[in-house]
């Protein structure tokens, strides 16, 4: 089953936040879904992938909950995706 | 720039679920020909089949060759091969093809990016295959061995197939994929489109250093003691902390300072 975060109430009608079977694969992230609108959000660097729609669209206090459950998200991506995990655990050593 | 949307209805419900002027709406035989006038080489049209196969042929005429025609609800089949003929495609539910419900469906279809979203989708037994319907009624047929289940994950169950999230998630019983995967992988000039985006948009650090690369001019083989493999690695992202010394040798090979390079 995909991930789905739990929302509070006031979002919960209206908005999804989810982490599906099947997502493209780079770079990890989490997708915020209202309607026919979504929002990616990249789970390495927490900005948002794209620039329509605006991320200003987006209300604050849910972006916040998304960024409080951060660790919640990132290992939900890297359960689902361990060949693409969030952070891979090489660095370079040149 | 999207082909307009041409909804036919006599209760004009349907046009209360989509944003005000963002369709042609036609509510007679006579709007209907002022619609036919209107739009141009290619258009989606939304209808109920008796009505709209009854208004043409009151008005003796039909829309240009390239239009697309989605009917709600079932068709008989008369009415249905009378529109085939002027329709490049018409899209009729039936017990296969499942679409979105009618307020989502209308949501879609009168989206700037409908090509970007589903409206329905039907399973194909033979192949075995998902049939995948877009918000242009553009289709794209999915083989069953692409749904492939995660590690712990559900395995998509066949016989229960939905499009959901106002047509960005495909349902399979428990199993759900992005629509956004499934174009990338399935439609090459959609993929091209979103990279494109992709490449434009992203203000990430590794982004940022990739532009620069190519504005310079230099491959990523032509790093000296960097590899091609780290650079590739630091601009997609998968380096969390870059060393400073690795950050100083890309910085000098591209003739900036170091501190610069995330503001490309």
């Amino acid at each position: 089953m995909s991930f789905s975060l739990r929302l509070p109430q006031e979002f919960a009608s209206q908005w999804k936040v989810k982490i599906r079977d099947r997502e493209r694969l780079e770079p990890p992230h989490v997708t915020l879904i209202r309607a026919e609108r979504s929002w990616r959000l990249n789970l390495r660097t927490g900005e948002f992938m794209d620039a329509f729609p605006g991320p200003q669209d987006v209300p604050e206090p849910l972006k916040r909950w998304v960024f409080m459950n951060w660790q919640v998200l990132c290992r939900a991506w890297d359960g689902a995706y361990p060949e693409n995990k969030v952070f891979p655990t090489e660095e370079p050593h040149e | 720039m999207n082909e307009p949307l041409v909804i036919v209805e006599e209760k004009r419900s349907l046009r209360l679920l989509v944003p005000a002027g963002s369709t042609v709406s036609a509510g007679s035989p006579r709007e209907l020909r002022e619609a036919l006038r209107r739009t141009g080489e290619g258009a989606v049209w939304v209808a109920r089949a008796a009505t709209l196969a009854r208004w043409m042929s009151e008005v003796e005429s039909g829309p240009k060759p390239r239009h697309r025609l989605l009917l709600l609800g079932k068709a008989r089949a008369p009415e249905r091969a009378f529109l085939r003929a002027f329709f490049k495609e018409v899209v009729a539910p039936d017990g296969e093809l499942r679409m979105l419900p009618l307020p989502a469906l209308m949501r879609v279809l009168s989206a700037e990016a409908r090509g970007s979203l589903l409206v329905g989708a039907a399973v194909a037994r033979l192949p075995r295959s998902v049939v995948l319907y877009r918000g242009n009624l553009d289709t794209l047929v999915v083989p069953f061995s692409w749904f492939s289940p995660r590690p712990g994950g559900p395995r998509p169950d066949f016989t229960d197939v939905e499009v959901i999230d106002h047509g960005q998630t495909l349902r399979l019983g428990a199993y759900e994929a992005a629509t956004d995967a499934l174009l990338y992988e399935f439609d090459p000039a959609w993929r091209r489109d979103a990279r494109r985006r992709a490449l434009s948009e992203d203000t990430s650090f590794g982004a940022s250093l990739r532009r620069l690369r190519l504005q310079k001019g230099v491959r990523r083989e032509d790093f000296g003691a960097v590899s091609a493999r780290t650079l590739a690695r630091i601009e997609r992202g998968e380096v969390a902390r870059p060393h400073a010394h690795t950050l100083g040798l890309i910085a000098r090979r591209l003739g900036v300072e170091a501190s610069v390079l995330g503001t490309f």
